[in-house]
């Protein structure tokens, strides 16, 4: 069910987008989406890498402390270093996007949407390790239900956006998502690891 | 001392597994990044559009028809000691979940012919409809090889299968094939990926098997390789 809501949260926009406002302006927000994607590899490799360690302390005795502590210490570090990732991104994203998919293919509204996407990158970094810390704790469904949410406000928020600002509006709507997602989990996190600690 | 081996060659599977499955992700996502910027060069903003479309709602369905299926398989098969056991939970969930995909493409099928979306699209789904089917026989062979954890082998089939389809797409782009092309050399590339993700697993697991159990490692396998 996760990977269900997972994948029609981050993808039903550009359905929506192609039925509404045709192939082209689908492809001027895919080309973004995708290079964005693969910015957003530095965050899921790092995360992905940290979440072994996070499952073991939190079987340990003391362990959901020690994870609490972490989460608090390493959160700042994630917000700035996805933070200086999503400034670089923004100054290259001239230059990057005309050099992967062509000068001549590449549109203003194309580069626009990247350079409004990167920003949901500090937000990619902070949602996932507070969503690792969930599933650490066994919450898993509480990430499911926050994904659900933020889904559902993604999509309702796409059918206001999408007629009128097209591929711009989605990478908006999209990096919303990203920030609300991350408000949501990190709420979440807390309060679980407040109670585990209790 | 047989706990310590025991768990020296846990840590060693489990690193092997987690850096396997992380250089795959980092691999298919370039690639991916790739094959996307070739759409966009030879076939414009509309042709990258059109193959987003047909992609995305093929993972949608993809992870719909695939019921959870694969997860259970993976944690079933990494339970079950006997490899009759392992072979019995593949022979139940395979054609359950070729099935289910097969309910996917019908329902695919019948998307075509619902006006939402314009008739070039239409059409580009019946393509991604049997696409489905390559797609769920290698995610759920992936499944059961994972379960055996050699997630090595999973995520080399899949660096393999999305080369595979750039080598294809490629020619098939410069042909002038378009969106169709590509979408027909994904399907040929998992086609291919799902007949060699068992017998893979099978010859990585008497490789792995013989590294571990002879007492020189690697050395002595080559020793007792027959010789001309």
């Amino acid at each position: 069910m996760t990977s269900i809501i997972a994948i029609a949260y981050r993808r039903l926009d550009i359905v929506l987008l192609s039925a509404w406002q045709g192939d082209a302006a689908a492809g001027q927000y895919g080309a973004a989406y995708k290079l964005w994607d693969a910015v957003g590899l530095v965050p899921a490799s790092l995360l992905d890498a940290m979440f072994p360690e996070m499952m073991r302390l939190a079987r340990e005795p003391r362990g959901h402390q020690l994870l609490g502590r972490i989460v608090r210490r390493i959160g700042p570090l994630l917000l700035v270093g996805g933070l200086l990732l999503s400034v670089v991104s923004t100054v290259l994203a001239g230059t990057l996007m005309p050099m992967v998919y062509g000068r001549a293919q590449v549109s203003g509204a194309a580069v626009t949407a990247f350079r409004i996407q990167v920003w949901a990158i500090p937000a990619m970094f902070l949602y996932l390790l507070n969503g690792h810390a969930l599933y650490a704790l066994g919450r898993q469904r509480w990430v499911t239900a926050a994904m659900a949410f933020v889904g559902l406000a993604n999509v309702g928020l796409n059918v206001l956006v999408i007629r009128r600002w097209s591929a711009i509006g989605v990478s908006v709507v999209a990096l919303f998502s990203a920030w609300l997602l991350w408000a949501l989990l990190s709420a979440l996190a807390g309060r679980a690891l407040r109670r585990e600690q209790q | 001392m047989n706990q310590a081996v025991g768990s020296q060659r846990a840590t060693l599977r489990v690193g092997r597994n987690a850096a396997a499955r992380l250089s795959a992700q980092v691999g298919t996502k370039l690639l991916s990044l790739l094959l996307v910027a070739l759409v966009t060069r030879y076939e414009g903003s509309a042709g990258l559009g059109r193959y987003v479309l047909i992609t995305t709602i093929v993972g949608l369905t993809a992870a719909v028809s695939d019921l959870g299926l694969g997860t259970f398989l993976t944690r079933e098969v990494a339970r079950e000691r006997s490899a009759t056991g392992r072979r019995l939970l593949l022979g139940h969930l395979l054609p359950l979940r070729m099935a289910s995909a097969a309910l996917g493409t019908g329902l695919l099928l019948v998307l075509t012919w619902v006006p939402i979306f314009p008739g070039g699209i239409r059409r580009l789904f019946s393509l991604g409809a049997l696409y489905l089917l390559p797609n769920a026989a290698m995610a759920i062979l992936g499944s059961f090889v994972t379960g055996r954890q050699r997630m090595d082998i999973t995520s080399f089939i899949d660096v393999i299968a999305r080369m595979l389809t750039l080598a294809g797409a490629v020619p098939a782009l410069a042909a002038g094939l378009g969106v169709f092309g590509v979408l027909a050399c994904t399907a040929a590339a998992d086609g291919v990926g799902s007949s060699s993700t068992v017998p893979s697993s099978v010859a990585g697991n008497c490789c792995l098997a013989c590294v571990l159990l002879r007492p020189n490692g690697p050395a002595s396998c080559r020793m007792h390789t027959p010789s001309p």
